[in-house]
C-alpha cells in the first residue's frame, strides 16, 4: 500500500502505460495531477519519452529488402528438405529393385525352361513307342 | 484468403505449411521493418541486421509446423530472431549483448540515425547506454504493444521481470531525458 500520493501517482504513470490501470486509479491520478505540478511534469517526461520512442524512423535499405524478398521466396520454391529425403530414398529403393528384378525374371525363365523340357520329353516318351509298333509287328510276323 | 471461421493467424500458419508464396510475400511486407526495428533494439547494432532479418525469415519457411496459429505470429518471429541474433553475437563475433551496458553510445549508432525528431534525438544517447534486456522490453510493449504475459514468453523470464525491465528502463531514459531538457 502507497501512502505517499506523490509515489503512487508516479507509480500509476508508468503503471497504465505498463499494463494498465482501473478507472479508479485512472480517475484519482488526473485528480491529483491536476493539482501537483511535479507529478504532471512526471507524466509528461514519461510521456515525451514515448513520443520520442514511437517517433524513431529506421531506414531500410532498398536493397536489402528486396534482397531479403527474392531469398526468400526462392527458398520457399525449393522443395523441402522432406520431399528431397523422400526422392532420394525413392531413387535408392528402385536401385536396389533392380537386381532383384533380374534374378526373379531369370529364375522365372529357367522354370519356364525346365517345363518346356519336360513337355519335350513326355511327347517324345508317348509318340515313339507309337512309332515303334508296326516294325515290331512286322518282325513278330516273319518270325 | 481465409477459410471460413479461421483466425488471421491461423491463416498464416496455413500460408506458411503450404509454402503459399502470397502469403509468404505478404508476412515479408508486413514484419520486415518491425523485425529490422526489433533487432535494432535489441543489439543497437544495424550492420548484421538485414543479414539476420534474412536467415530468420529463412528459418520461418524451415519449420512451418512449428507455428500452429494459436499465438501472434509476431512473437514466433521475434524469438527466432532473438535467438539468432543472440547466438551469431556470441559465436562468431565473439560479443555479448550484456557487454554492452554502459558503454558511450557510438557516434554511428542506428538510434542517432534514425532519430527524426527532437525528441528521439533527446532519447538516441539514452538508448545506446541502456542494457539490451531493457530496450528490448520498451520496443515489445510500447512498439510492439505486446502484453506483458506475450512478452514474458517470448524473452523467456516471468511477467514480473519483465514489468520490472520495462520500468527500469523507462526511468532510466527519464532520468537522461530530464537532464537533457536541464542542459536545455
Amino acid at each position: 500500500m502507497m501512502f505517499d500520493p506523490h509515489q503512487r501517482a508516479r507509480f500509476l504513470i508508468e503503471e497504465a502505460r505498463i499494463a494498465g490501470i482501473t478507472p479508479q486509479d485512472s480517475l484519482w491520478l488526473r485528480h491529483h495531477a491536476s493539482d501537483c505540478m511535479e507529478c504532471a511534469r512526471y507524466e509528461e517526461s514519461v510521456a515525451g519519452i514515448l513520443r520520442g520512442l514511437n517517433s524513431f524512423a529506421f531506414e531500410l535499405d532498398p536493397g536489402a529488402g528486396a534482397r531479403v524478398q527474392n531469398a526468400v521466396l526462392a527458398h520457399a520454391r525449393k522443395p523441402s528438405p522432406a520431399w528431397r529425403w523422400a526422392l532420394a530414398a525413392a531413387v535408392l529403393l528402385l536401385l536396389a529393385m533392380v537386381p532383384v528384378y533380374r534374378s526373379m525374371r531369370q529364375a522365372r525363365r529357367e522354370k519356364a525352361d525346365t517345363l518346356l523340357m519336360e513337355e519335350v520329353e513326355s511327347r517324345v516318351r508317348r509318340v515313339i513307342p507309337l512309332a515303334m509298333e508296326p516294325l515290331i509287328q512286322s518282325q513278330e510276323e516273319s518270325q | 484468403m481465409s477459410e471460413p471461421g479461421e483466425t488471421e493467424a491461423e491463416r498464416i500458419a496455413r500460408g506458411l505449411r503450404r509454402k503459399d508464396l502470397t502469403v509468404i510475400r505478404e508476412l515479408v511486407e508486413r514484419y520486415q521493418y518491425r523485425l529490422v526495428r526489433y533487432l535494432i533494439f535489441l543489439t543497437a547494432r544495424r550492420e548484421f541486421v538485414d543479414d539476420w532479418a534474412q536467415e530468420t525469415w529463412v528459418r520461418v519457411l524451415n519449420n512451418p509446423t512449428q507455428y500452429d496459429g494459436r499465438s501472434r505470429f509476431d512473437t514466433w518471429l521475434f524469438s527466432i530472431a532473438r535467438h539468432l541474433a543472440i547466438d551469431d553475437l556470441r559465436r562468431h563475433r565473439n560479443v555479448s549483448l550484456d557487454a554492452e551496458i554502459d558503454q558511450p553510445l557510438d557516434p554511428q549508432s542506428p538510434f542517432l540515425e534514425a532519430a527524426r525528431n527532437q525528441e528521439a534525438a533527446r532519447l538516441a544517447a539514452a538508448l545506446g547506454a541502456l542494457g539490451p534486456i531493457y530496450r528490448e522490453a520498451l520496443v515489445l510493449r510500447f512498439h510492439e504493444e505486446l502484453s506483458l504475459q506475450e512478452i514474458s514468453q517470448l524473452v523467456g523470464t516471468p511477467v514480473q521481470t519483465v514489468a520490472s525491465r520495462i520500468r527500469r528502463g523507462l526511468e532510466r531514459l527519464r532520468i537522461d531525458w530530464e537532464r537533457g531538457a536541464n542542459d536545455v
